[in-house]
């Protein structure tokens, strides 16, 4: 488990950076926490020539929280977001999801940009971001631009990032009164990947629904939104009967995969379930005064 | 005997060292000039090699050499298997045997991916990984035998099917007799494929002597003798030309027993290009060629009397063997052993096969056969009390073999071909005891509150025997230096199961000193001339019992010294504190360092004794040893996503004398925490071409820290009457149970559904999809 040899790059600002992955050709790949990119390097499935390491970056390092919503870093780590205060007092599903994410010591490497471009299907980040609305900001040669967090996952392991593009920072818009976000995973093992993740955001007035979001991971090629407005449940009282009904419907739009662990009808059967228990307990949560903001 | 020091918990004295990375691992051993290996392998599950085009490779740049099977030599050998059944037994059992041993290289054909097929030397491990890509091997790729019921392939051309092993085994008409019983129990059970994962992986530095006539070889290995033999015979050395010798070892779990192709090939580049060669596994390169097990099925009847008496046993087994035969009869006929005890059965037929698929090859891993045996046996008896309307705990008390039946013969032999007696063991007191600390009886009322509040809760039982201490024979050599200090040199190897400390504590018991003052190094063939090494539960056994005759040996020859000086007779001797000492005489004394001074070629020594305060003994077992656990847990299901969370889990593990209780616990703790590892986590899964799924530590999960209960160790103390100091083996008991507590306790908690659990491993796909199919019966 040795890596082909490549040329590694540190550059000072994310300026410098975008020019070197754009002056190092096709197969030069971005470094951050590098605890997918390196295993992949030392089995040899991923032979980058250059890797531009882009951790220390300053301005990829900042966590920014203002009325209208949070901004994080892209190399923020993953131990930062489960051991911030004030992302888990303006988000506290950001560090329930933070602490699914693998072991101690990849999480203190790892990186929350970094796990949104490998957008791998069973991570925690991308089901998260597509959820709660997150916006992705990207630098690449031609200026910056943003994609919406549903749009930027194509496929497994597949972002739309163009090669010379690097993932600057990620914007979430901060919840209104009354809206709450919950995430929950089921898994062989903590820290293992997940046979399903979902999280949900939700408005509830009165225990009655007013908006919605399901996403799905696990299930499919990328994190799936399975339900993104309230639809037919709108007005709706959140009791039992209708965790189940919502849980039906979210999951008969879902296309999961089986594989050597788990087949298809069980994943199914697990979202469903995940989906019901977690409506019910963003229902208490709202009951009982704890709202998501 | 004296307990000064036995069965206390003394600390072990290597564990500031490594606990502070002060560990020195074969990753940390190097010597001048030394190059990397790197093993290539087959890629391919079955294939024909057709040609090895190595020049692009040796035009690398720090490329040394690159060898197939052709270059080897005498090198390119049969590899030796073990655990065959000696000679008499094999004319009493006439088992049917045939032999694929693995070669050092593969020549002709590969049989599993990962199969070693070419060897390349260089002056730096990055540039062989490079290397190794420049090495063109031109494969005819050949159809796979999957699994055990591939009819179509032959793993060897030249037989008539994949059957490897075929025997028939038992005593009595056991087939009548369980055919007109009362009540047969009939199930099919699956015990799936998994392994040992020491964080060290397997690995290997061999340094020529001066004058090219020797190597000494620094290794990861469970048995260093027959490691030594193996490179002697490959080589063409003499014994005594060569040394194998082991710095701190990260785990072993019995993965690293056995002999495998690099044992050989490392000496034989060493050797061949007079400079030290290193490798070192990886964790890929683990998964995919060190050896796997656990893969058996079983088709079984039980039969009982109308009062839940067992009749009789008859069964097929089927070990899913890999590419080769390396432990030829072990896996299989140990599990069998293992079914007769703890539970009285009195006639039994097993029939055994080991056939072979394109897959690495199955050995003995930590439990050898037995836990998948214990599975089956244990998940009868469940099976029994439920047809029987019988409680679990009851059945397995109407059945227990009883105490004062101890020494119970067996009427069969044990797999070395000695007598199999159960020498001595209190099945009932055991179960009792863990029944009473779970309270197994409040727990039948929890249970039923829990369902009415729609949970499902559960418990199980597992009961096993497990023998230990295998012969023939072990040796040790106890040496008291000028300075007092006081070594222990034995051949069988600490990989991380303290047995420094344990056998530290044996000779101080009689030199009466602290068991710090006693240094013991293991698996180094330097120390003794003869050892089989760590396996089968045998080091504190057979090595224990010589560190005790070498440690009595040596006090006997100080007092023969210390009786002359002191002008005294030595039946008036003692010894205490590093004195030897005239009873009763304050001062009239000598110190160990003293006799040892005393013992120097140049000092005046008593009439007929020989220089030099050193004694070597050999323990000859007649037989195994016979310990037993007794596992009770309870665990909450949660029907809707099919994961269960392990409440309690109690065990009671008896080995006889306990040695060091804190060392025992972490025994039984680490092998609980394998079976819960291979239980509900560790799969090694293939496609239908032979490909692993499974060869990364993201796709194979061992059992973490977050996956642990809490353990409750019990202990009882029945001495083997087979050895002075009365220890039986205790490294594999708690590995044993863990799969037969837990389908016990997730279909118990089940029950209202009517589950069945027959298979590992239990995971929530599984339980899921168990309770669908009860479902579905329903």
């Amino acid at each position: 488990m040795k890596p082909p040899s490549f040329s590694y790059l540190r550059p000072a600002s994310l300026e410098e950076a975008v020019v070197a992955l754009c002056e190092s050709g096709d197969d030069a790949m971005v470094l951050a926490g590098g605890q997918s990119l390196l295993p992949a390097m030392v089995l040899r499935v991923a032979r980058p020539s250059v890797l531009v390491d882009i951790s220390s970056l300053r301005e990829l390092r900042q966590v920014e929280i203002d009325d209208q919503c949070i901004t994080i870093g892209a190399a923020v780590t993953h131990n930062e977001i489960l051991h911030s205060d004030e992302l888990a007092s303006a988000m506290p599903v950001l560090r329930t999801a933070a602490g699914w994410i693998a072991h101690y010591s990849i999480r203190e490497k790892g990186t929350f940009g970094g796990s949104l471009a490998n957008a791998d299907p069973a991570s925690e980040w991308p089901c998260i971001a597509i959820c709660i609305g997150a916006t992705v900001h990207v630098a690449g040669r031609e200026g910056s631009k943003a994609v919406k967090a549903e749009e930027f996952f194509l496929g497994p392991l597949t972002s739309a990032l163009e090669p010379g593009e690097i993932i600057t920072h990620v914007t979430i818009p901060r919840l209104d009164d009354g809206e709450i976000v919950v995430f929950d995973e089921l898994a062989a093992q903590h820290g293992a990947f997940g046979y399903v993740l979902v999280a949900i955001k939700a408005r509830l007035v009165r225990n009655r629904i007013k908006d919605i979001r399901i996403c799905v991971g696990g299930c499919g090629g990328v994190p799936e939104l399975a339900m993104s407005h309230a639809e037919e449940f709108q007005e709706a009282e959140l009791n039992e009967q209708l965790a189940v009904q919502m849980a039906e419907v979210t999951v008969k739009r879902l296309e999961p995969d089986g594989d050597r662990y788990i087949a298809s009808d069980d994943r199914r059967q697990m979202a469903a379930e995940l989906i019901r228990r977690n409506l019910l307990e963003l229902g208490a949560k709202l009951g009982q005064g704890k709202l998501g903001a | 005997m004296s307990d000064l020091f036995i069965g206390s918990a003394v600390l072990r004295g290597e564990d500031p060292r490594l606990l502070t990375g002060k560990g020195r691992y074969i990753s940390d051993v190097a010597a001048p000039g030394m190059l990397h290996a790197v093993v290539i392998r087959s890629v391919y599950a079955h294939a024909k090699i057709k040609s090895v085009a190595a020049s692009k490779a040796l035009a690398h740049p720090g490329v040394v050499a690159v060898y197939t099977a052709g270059d080897l030599g005498s090198a390119q050998m049969n590899l030796p298997s073990f655990g065959q059944f000696p000679k008499q037994l094999m004319n009493e059992l006439r088992p049917l045997v045939r032999e694929a041993a693995v070669t050092t290289l593969a020549s002709g054909k590969v049989r599993y991916v990962g199969e070693p097929v070419a060897l390349l030397v260089a002056e730096d491990p990055y540039v062989a990984a490079d290397a190794v890509e420049l090495v063109d091997i031109d494969y005819e790729p050949l159809p796979v035998a999957a699994d055990v019921n591939a009819t179509k392939v032959r793993v060897f051309d030249d037989w008539p099917d994949n059957v490897a092993l075929d025997m028939v085994v038992g005593k009595g008409d056991a087939e009548a007799i369980v055919n007109s019983s009362p009540h047969v129990i009939a199930e099919k059970f699956y015990s799936h494929r998994y392994t040992g994962v020491p964080l060290e992986g397997r690995g290997c530095l061999a340094i020529p002597d001066a004058g090219g006539q020797g190597l000494t070889i620094w290794t990861a290995h469970q048995m260093p003798h027959f490691n030594r033999s193996l490179v002697c015979e490959a080589l063409r050395l003499p014994s005594f030309a060569v040394r194998v010798a082991q710095p701190d070892i990260g785990g072993a779990f019995g993965q690293k027993a056995g002999l495998y192709p690099e044992d050989v090939l490392i000496p034989f580049a060493a050797h061949k290009l007079q400079r030290p060669v290193k490798w070192l596994e990886d964790k890929n390169e683990h998964f995919m060629a060190s050896s796997h097990s656990r893969e058996q099925m079983f088709e079984a009847r039980l039969g009982l009397t109308e009062d839940g008496a067992i009749t009789g046993l008859t069964y097929s087994a089927i070990v899913d063997a890999g590419a080769y035969l390396t432990f030829p009869v072990v896996l299989p006929y140990l599990g069998f052993c293992h079914l007769l005890g703890p539970y009285r059965i009195p006639v039994i037929r097993a029939h055994i096969q080991s056939i072979l698929t394109n897959k690495v090859t199955s050995a003995p891993y930590r439990g050898a056969g037995r836990p998948e045996a214990v599975f089956m046996l244990n998940r009868l008896m469940d099976l029994a009390a439920e047809e029987l309307n019988l409680d679990p705990a009851e059945i397995r008390r109407r059945n227990f073999i009883q105490p004062e039946e101890m020494p119970y013969s067996l009427d069969l032999p044990y797999r070395d071909g000695s007598p199999m007696v159960l020498d001595s063991g209190d099945y009932p007191k055991a179960l009792e005891m863990t029944l009473d600390a779970i309270g197994y009886e409040r727990f039948r009322e929890e249970q039923r509150e829990a369902l009415k509040q729609g949970r499902y809760i559960g418990i199980g039982i597992a009961c096993n025997v497990e023998s230990g201490g295998i012969g023939p024979v072990e040796s040790a050599r106890v040496e008291i230096a000028t300075d007092g200090t006081i070594g222990v040199f034995v051949g069988i190897t600490d990989t991380g199961q303290g047995s420094k400390t344990s056998l530290a504590q044996v000779c101080a018991a009689i030199l009466k000193v602290e068991p710090g003052k006693v240094r013991v190094s293991t698996g180094d063939t330097a120390g003794v001339q003869f050892s089989r090494g760590t396996y089968h539960s045998r080091a504190a056994v057979t090595a224990g019992n010589a560190v005790n005759m070498a440690a009595i040996a040596v006090r006997e020859k100080a007092f023969k010294i210390a009786a002359h000086h002191l002008e005294a007779s030595v039946e008036d001797l003692e010894i205490h504190g590093g004195d030897v000492r005239v009873v009763g005489v304050p001062g009239m004394k000598v110190s160990l360092a003293e006799c040892a001074k005393l013992a120097l070629p140049e000092a005046s020594r008593p009439p007929g004794v020989t220089p030099g305060l050193n004694e070597t003994s050999y323990f000859e077992a007649p037989q195994v040893v016979w310990g037993n656990a007794s596992h009770v847990a309870t665990v909450e299901v949660d029907k809707d996503t099919g994961a269960f969370k392990v409440l309690r889990y109690v065990v009671l593990h008896d080995c006889g004398t306990v040695l060091n209780p804190i060392i025992l616990e972490g025994q039984v703790h680490g092998g609980i925490a394998a079976g819960i590892g291979g239980t509900r986590l560790e799969q090694l899964k293939y496609n239908e071409e032979g490909q692993l799924l499974t060869g990364t530590l993201a796709d194979y999960m061992l059992p973490r820290a977050s996956d642990m209960p809490s353990i409750e160790l019990l202990h009882l103390e029945t001495p083997s009457p087979l050895n002075p100091l009365g220890v039986k083996g205790g490294g594999e008991g708690g590995t044993i149970a863990p799969p037969a507590v837990f389908a016990a306790a997730v279909e118990d908690a089940l029950r209202p559904f009517g589950v069945r659990i027959t298979e590992t491993p239990i995971t929530a796909p599984k339980i899921l999809a168990a309770i669908r199919n009860a479902k579905v019966k329903a």
